[in-house]
């Protein structure tokens, strides 16, 4: 099953120095009937202003993935972390036994756009940590380029801990790329940019998203130049 | 009976809901120090929001907000690397919660 969740069906909120659009229950937003798919919990589309940000503040026994899109954001944690994080570059933090965390848009002058993924993950009580990757923009053209994986071991892919490995990818108009499911798991598709049709039936624009299930052979083909994400989940 | 105190909430880890306000659901509380954990009794006349808190007990952060003169905001995360111990007595409609963890940072 492919089930679409349109962008405008996502909640928004415009407080001034941040927009944002939840694709799942987050703070003021709560839907008993969408908290999740599988172990992802959250992912918000922030656009924040320039010398604006999110304060220090905790979490504990996430695992949390930023992606920027456009712009900058500084990252600073707990543990003694603390980068600059740009397109190109993905970040997961363990949040595992508890860290205390900001993130800030250095610039003065142009907005931040990223996505922020926040999983269960595989076990409680891990140590926190942090870790930044850069990936090669243009190993993501035309095909599927993992980023964040626990089972794909590489230098320029963030390790995380629960079973999923996300991808980035940028297709070019009329151009497929194809992703084969296992038994029993499940996908998860973001459009950032574009447009695109699944399996030669579903049409997804910018912002949607599909939450697939059943699917063990899944066609994507850019109708118009796009960039998605795509999650592999159990 | 009661001191006076801080502001303090009560939010869902996962996703950062807001499940209990001392300002918003205007009740008293106190805090203190249980051998080496920390014992919040709060009195609140809300039994759908304890419910609420009593389903979630395992994803709890409990914060305390303190403002000094300097206009710096200290914070407080008080929450279980477990599971809190926590129980709700009807009759007074007094909750408390036990919690072995605490982490200050300012803002």
């Amino acid at each position: 099953m492919i089930q679409v969740y349109p962008a405008e069906s996502r909640f928004t909120a415009n407080h001034g120095w941040l927009k944002t659009s939840h694709s799942f229950s987050f703070a003021d937003y709560y839907d008993p009937n969408n908290l999740q798919f599988g172990p992802l919990r959250v992912l918000n589309d922030d656009f924040v202003a320039p010398d604006n940000g999110f304060g220090a503040h905790p979490h504990r026994d996430m695992e949390i993935v930023s992606i920027v899109l456009k712009g900058q954001l500084k990252h600073q944690d707990s543990t003694g972390g603390a980068e600059v994080l740009r397109p190109g570059e993905i970040q997961r933090m363990t949040a595992g036994t508890g860290v205390v965390h900001s993130e800030f848009n250095p610039s003065d002058t142009e907005e931040v756009n990223f996505l922020q993924l926040w999983f269960m993950p595989e076990a409680k009580g891990l140590a926190p940590s942090y870790e930044q990757k850069a990936y090669d923009q243009a190993a993501m053209k035309n095909k599927l380029l993992p980023v964040v994986s626990n089972r794909i071991k590489s230098d320029d892919i963030a390790f995380i801990h629960q079973d999923l490995t996300l991808y980035l990818s940028e297709v070019e108009a009329k151009q497929t790329v194809s992703f084969q499911q296992a038994a029993n798991r499940k996908i998860f598709l973001f459009v950032i940019e574009g447009e695109l049709m699944l399996n030669g039936q579903t049409r997804l624009t910018r912002r949607d998203s599909a939450r697939i299930t059943g699917v063990s052979d899944l066609k994507i083909e850019a109708k118009a130049d796009a960039h998605f994400m795509l999650i592999d989940l159990p | 009976m009661m001191t006076k105190q801080p502001h303090f909430y009560i939010r869902h880890a996962i996703g950062s809901r807001l499940l209990l306000d001392s300002i918003q659901h205007q009740f008293g509380y106190a805090l203190e120090p249980h051998s080496d954990k920390w014992k919040f009794t709060i009195e609140v006349n809300r039994p759908d929001l304890v419910e609420e808190i009593m389903d979630l007990k395992a994803e709890l952060n409990l914060f305390v907000i303190e403002n000094d003169l300097d206009g710096i905001v200290q914070k407080w995360w008080y929450y279980d690397s477990g599971e809190p111990a926590i129980a709700f007595d009807q009759t007074k409609n007094v909750l408390t919660i036990m919690v072995d963890s605490k982490k200050g940072y300012t803002v």
